[in-house]
C-alpha cells in the first residue's frame, strides 16, 4: 500500500504554507519537562490507589457486589470518556478538520488509555467471576438456574457465556490497542520531521478503524453494562453509552487544555476559538444524550410490556426516582440552557466550571445506569442505602484520580502539540463567523 | 439595523433626491483598506458590496453581532411552551382519552410535540426575523439602476455611503471616499 502525500495533488501556488517558524509554536509553549508534571502524577495515582484500595476493602469488609459496581462505575465512567477520545480521532482525521490540529496530541493523549480502563474492566469482571462466583453479572453465576428466568438463561447462552464473554473482552482491548498505539506512533513520528503523508496514513487507518472501534466500543458496552441484567436488551444502549461518554470526553478535553493553559502553554495556539467549537461539541452531545436517552426510555413506557419494562420500573420508580429526574436536568436541561450562550463557550473559565459539571454528572450517569443491579430484588432491610456511599465515592473518584494520573504521565511524556501537522496553520488562524 | 435618518435631504441639479455616494475598488484589498476607513470616519448607513464573501470584513465595517438568536430563542420558548399548555389541557382536562392505562397528563408523550413546536416557532422567527432586519424582500434598489453596479456580482467591489446617514455631507464624504483608492465615483439617485 503506497500513500500519497495529500499536497501532491495541490498546485504550488495553492498549497498552505507550513506553520513551522510560527512564535506560538515555540518550544517553550509546545513542551512540558516531565519532573513539572511528576508531583500531580504522584499525587494523583496516590489518590486513585488509596480509592481503588478503599472500595476492594469495602469489598471484604461490607459487600463484595456493590465494591464491584462502585469500581465499575468509575471505571466505565472513565473507559466511556477514552473511548470517545478514540472514536473523535478518528472522526476527525476522516473529515479532515483543520481546527484540531492545535489540540490533537492531547486527544491522542487521552485515546491511549483506551486499552488500560478496557483491561481494568475484565479484571472487574474476573474477580466478579472468580471470587464472587458471578454476582455483578448475575448470569455467570448459579443463583438463577432454579428460577423462571433458567429458560431466558438458556436461550441467551450462545452469547453470554464466560468464555466467549472473556475472548469478545480480548478482543476488545486488543483491538483498542492496536488502534490507538498505530495513531499515536504517527503522530509521533511527524514530529522528528514533517511528512504530510503520515497524516494520510492516520487518515487510513481511521476510514477502517471507526468501523472497527465503534463496534467493539458498542459491544463493550452491551458487554460491561447492558450485560449486567441478563433480562434487559436495547439496541440504543451503545449509543447512549457514547453520547454520554461524548459529552465528558470532550469536557475533559476542555479541562486538559485550560490545565495547560494555566501553567503557562498553548499560548496562541488555543484560544476562544478553539474553546468555542469545543463547546460547540458539548452543546451537541448533551442535546443527543438527551435524545437517545429519551427515545429508549420513552417507547419502552409507551410499550409497556413487562419482560422489557423492568429495567426503567427500577430506575424511574421508587429510590431510583431522584437519579432519573436528576439526569433530566443535571445532564440536559442545566447544561443546555447554560451552553446555549455564545459567551459560554467563549470564555474558557466558565467553560471550565460546564466541563467539571460534565464530568461529575457523568458518573451520576454511570451509577443511574449499574449501581441499580446491586440491590435489585434484594429485600430492602439488606440495603445499606446511604450508609455504604463511602464504597461508591471511593470506587467512583479512585477510578477517575487514576485516569488523571496516568494521563498527566502521558501528556508529560512527549510535546504538548505535533507541530508539524499540515493543517496547524489552518488550526492557528481558525475563526468562527458565526 | 441603521438609526432613523435625521439628516437634510440632498438633490441633483435636476432636482432628483440622492441616495448616496458609491465608490468603486478593482481588489477585495482596497475594498477592505476603504472599509476601514469609512468605519473609523464614524459612518452609520453605508455598506460595502463584493462577488463573494470576505473574511472578517464584519470587523473592518465595524459591525455588531445581530440580536436574531434572542428573538429565535424567544421563539423556541414560546413554542415549547405552547405546545406544553396546549397538549396538557387538551389530553390533562379538556378531552381526557384513557389510553393503556396510562395517567392522563404524563409528561412522556408530549415531549416530541414540545419539541417539534420549539424547532419549528424557532426557526419561523429565525427565517422572517432575518428578512425583517434585512428589511427584505425589497423591490426597489437605487444601486441597481446603475450599470456599473452589476459589476458588483462579477468582479468589481463597491462602498455606497448613504445620504441618509447624520455624518454624510456631499462634500467630504467624496473626499474621504476619494482618499481610498477607488477606480470610480458617482453620485446615485434614488
Amino acid at each position: 500500500m503506497t500513500h500519497m502525500s495529500a499536497s501532491e495533488h495541490v498546485a504550488p501556488e495553492c498549497r498552505i504554507p507550513p506553520a513551522t517558524g510560527h512564535p506560538a509554536l515555540a518550544a517553550g509553549n509546545v513542551t512540558i519537562d516531565a519532573a513539572s508534571a511528576r508531583s500531580a502524577v504522584r499525587l494523583l495515582l496516590g489518590v486513585g490507589a488509596v480509592g481503588v484500595g478503599l472500595a476492594i476493602a469495602g469489598g471484604f469488609v461490607a459487600n463484595g457486589k456493590h465494591a464491584l459496581a462502585a469500581l465499575l462505575v468509575g471505571n466505565m465512567a472513565v473507559l466511556s470518556i477514552c473511548a470517545v477520545a478514540m472514536i473523535l480521532t478518528m472522526a476527525f482525521h476522516l473529515v479532515n478538520a483543520g481546527w484540531w490540529a492545535g489540540f490533537r496530541r492531547q486527544i491522542e493523549n487521552i485515546a491511549t488509555l483506551t486499552p488500560v480502563f478496557g483491561a481494568t474492566t475484565v479484571a472487574i469482571a474476573a474477580a466478579d467471576y472468580y471470587v464472587l462466583g458471578g454476582s455483578l453479572w448475575g448470569w455467570m453465576g448459579t443463583q438463577y438456574a432454579a428460577t423462571d428466568l433458567a429458560y431466558l438463561l438458556e436461550k441467551k447462552s450462545a452469547y453470554l457465556n464466560v468464555p466467549f464473554f472473556f475472548g469478545r473482552a480480548a478482543v476488545y482491548v486488543v483491538v483498542w490497542a492496536i488502534l490507538t498505539q498505530v495513531l499515536f506512533r504517527l503522530s509521533r513520528k511527524a514530529d522528528a520531521a514533517p511528512d504530510p503523508s503520515l497524516t494520510a496514513r492516520a487518515r487510513f487507518t481511521s476510514a477502517w478503524g471507526i468501523l472497527v472501534g465503534a463496534l467493539t466500543v458498542a459491544f463493550a458496552s452491551y458487554d460491561w453494562i447492558m450485560g449486567l441484567d441478563f433480562r434487559f436488551f436495547s439496541t440504543m444502549f451503545p449509543v447512549r453509552f457514547f453520547a454520554a461518554g461524548a459529552f465528558a470526553g470532550v469536557a475533559v478535553l476542555v479541562l486538559v487544555l485550560v490545565l495547560l493553559r494555566r501553567r503557562g502553554r498553548l499560548e496562541g495556539v488555543i484560544g476562544a476559538e478553539h474553546y468555542h467549537d469545543l463547546g460547540k461539541l458539548m452543546f451537541a452531545f448533551t442535546v443527543f444524550w438527551a435524545y437517545i436517552a429519551y427515545f429508549e426510555y420513552f417507547l419502552y413506557w409507551y410499550g409497556n410490556i413487562p419482560e422489557e419494562t423492568a429495567y426503567f420500573t427500577e430506575r424511574a420508580t421508587g429510590a431510583w426516582k431522584p437519579f432519573f429526574y436528576a439526569l433530566c436536568f443535571g445532564h440536559f436541561a442545566a447544561p443546555f440552557l447554560i451552553l446555549i450562550f455564545r459567551g459560554v463557550k467563549r470564555n474558557p473559565r466558565l467553560l471550565t466550571l460546564v466541563a467539571l459539571w460534565a464530568v461529575f454528572i457523568h458518573v451520576i450517569d454511570m451509577v443511574f445506569l449499574i449501581r441499580p443491579m446491586v440491590y435489585a430484588g434484594v429485600p430492602a432491610a439488606q440495603n445499606p442505602g446511604l450508609g455504604a456511599l463511602w464504597i461508591d465515592i471511593a470506587g467512583a473518584v479512585g477510578m477517575l484520580a487514576l485516569f488523571g494520573g496516568l494521563l498527566a504521565r502521558r501528556i508529560g511524556s512527549g510535546p504538548l502539540v505535533g507541530v508539524n501537522d499540515p493543517r496547524m496553520t489552518e488550526a492557528l488562524e481558525h475563526k468562527n463567523y458565526v | 439595523m441603521a438609526p432613523p435618518s435625521r439628516s437634510r435631504r440632498y438633490v441633483n441639479e435636476a432636482g432628483d433626491r440622492i441616495h448616496g455616494v458609491l465608490a468603486q475598488y478593482a481588489t477585495p484589498a482596497d475594498l477592505f483598506h476603504a472599509c476601514e476607513k469609512v468605519r473609523d470616519a464614524g459612518y452609520a448607513r453605508w455598506d460595502s458590496f463584493s462577488p463573494f464573501p470576505i473574511h472578517d470584513m464584519e470587523e473592518a465595517m465595524g459591525m455588531k453581532r445581530t440580536k436574531l438568536p434572542l428573538a429565535i430563542a424567544g421563539g423556541g420558548a414560546l413554542g415549547a411552551g405552547l405546545a406544553l399548555l396546549m397538549q396538557f389541557w387538551m389530553s390533562g382536562s379538556d378531552y381526557p382519552l384513557m389510553k393503556q392505562g396510562k395517567p392522563f397528563a404524563s409528561w412522556e408523550p408530549f415531549v416530541p410535540i414540545t419539541f417539534e413546536l420549539g424547532i419549528l416557532l424557532a426557526s419561523f422567527t429565525a427565517l422572517f426575523g432575518m428578512l425583517a432586519f434585512n428589511a427584505l424582500p425589497r423591490h426597489y434598489h437605487p444601486l441597481m439602476k446603475r450599470q456599473r453596479f452589476l459589476a458588483s456580482s462579477d468582479d468589481t467591489f463597491f462602498i455606497c455611503i448613504e445620504a441618509g446617514d447624520p455624518r454624510f455631507d456631499p462634500e467630504q464624504t467624496r473626499r474621504l471616499l476619494e482618499s481610498t483608492h477607488p477606480t470610480a465615483i458617482e453620485l446615485v439617485e434614488e
